[in-house]
């Protein structure tokens, strides 16, 4: 079982990759649609930042849970590996 | 054996109390290869019958409820023996938050009966403002954020779960909120889908809330350590081409860190606002 620790980092990271991909390119388009908005209408600036701050959090928070799950993957594959040679000496 | 950031913000017993209510404090001593090692006693490693630990999250609390009590205390008392110019700190402090907080997130959204619930949202404010801030005062060992474990978060939650349920029925009436949870003019045969959906919601709005505040607080926490570890170790190469970026890092992210807090509670208020507002009086 002890092989299989590359497997799985390899999986906790390239999703912890993924999801930054997700996120940075939805909050990307937030942005851009808010300044240009700020660029359309000056006076409104306070509120279109307002805004554009709450859904950034919310995209955020999305993000978080797939970065919480990979950080558990990871930290329970290294568990895994530390405990599977004694697994494999009980088990011999 | 050297730390990973992750163990700068796990949480860590300053000592445990036993079974018989006796206190047991860590052994820390040197070890053969003259390193600091810390030794618990046998009883605390335990699955089922594992003692209560006092954790630096749990002191972290006790603080932050002094510090709230003590603060709102202050600006009530401010207040209400100044005129309009000459309050202190903590009063203008509370002062700006609440009115900030009133006028766009509570009165808008919490209906027109809604100000007995202003202050039940203003606490879940204050709290989670002040607890993610106590963990960017320094010495990490003794100050970490309440709200960077999930049990601290996962109790606002629940107790947001419970208050939707208990308010809204207190508001409307029991036939009135279970009438209002599917949207009107429904034909009755879609009853049975629409009522698990719509009793799911609060699930995972809740759960959403709790991950979202665990997950900012706990990933901000581990690269703080990370840029910190970094620059400790490119000032041990003593050349400034490591150390001055790293140090400039450092102070970047712990700016951000403190904007974080602040947005954090504001956004984990506004939507328990919102959710709330839904509950109690939902538009027809």
């Amino acid at each position: 079982m002890g092989d299989m620790l590359g497997f799985a980092l390899l999986g906790a990271s390239l999703g912890a990759g993924l999801v930054l991909l997700g996120a940075a390119n939805g909050i990307g388009k937030l942005a851009s649609s808010a300044v240009e908005g700020i660029a359309r209408q000056p006076e409104a600036a306070g509120k279109i930042q307002t805004a554009m701050l709450i859904a950034a959090a919310l995209i955020e928070g999305v993000a978080f849970f797939a970065l919480v799950v990979c950080m558990g993957i990871g930290g329970q594959a290294i568990e895994l590996k530390a405990a599977a040679p004694a697994a494999v000496e009980a088990s011999h | 054996m050297s730390a990973s950031p992750v163990d700068h913000v796990k949480d860590v017993p300053y000592f445990a109390l036993a079974e018989d209510g006796s206190v047991m404090f860590p052994y820390v001593y040197h070890d053969d290869h003259g390193h600091l090692s810390v030794e618990w006693p046998k009883e605390v490693m335990g699955g089922a019958d594992a003692p209560m630990l006092f954790t630096v999250h749990c002191g972290s609390l006790f603080v932050v409820m002094a510090l709230l009590l003590f603060g709102a205390f202050t600006a009530v008392k401010g207040i209400k023996a100044r005129p309009a110019k000459g309050r202190g700190l903590s009063s203008q402090l509370f002062e700006v938050l609440v009115g900030f907080l009133r006028n766009d997130v509570l009165k808008p959204n919490l209906g027109p009966h809604g100000h007995r619930y202003e202050p039940f949202m203003l606490t879940f404010f204050f709290f989670i403002l002040f607890s993610n801030l106590w963990g960017m005062v320094p010495m990490g060992g003794l100050t970490q954020a309440p709200t960077g474990n999930i049990n601290v978060t996962a109790m606002l939650s629940l107790v947001m779960f419970v208050s939707f349920f208990v308010y809204g029925i207190r508001e409307q009436g029991f036939g009135h909120f279970v009438k209002n949870l599917v949207p009107s003019g429904l034909p009755v045969a879609m009853f049975p889908i629409m009522y698990p959906i719509e009793l799911i919601g609060p699930v995972t709005k809740c759960f959403a809330l709790c991950i979202r505040l665990f997950a900012n607080m706990v990933a901000g926490h581990i690269i703080l350590a990370a840029f910190a570890g970094l620059a400790m170790t490119a000032q041990g190469t003593l050349s400034p081409i490591g150390t001055v970026p790293a140090y400039l890092m450092s102070v970047g992210v712990s700016l951000m860190e403190v904007f974080v807090a602040f947005l954090q509670a504001y956004v984990f208020t506004m939507l328990a606002t919102v959710f709330l507002g839904s509950f109690i009086h939902p538009d027809h």
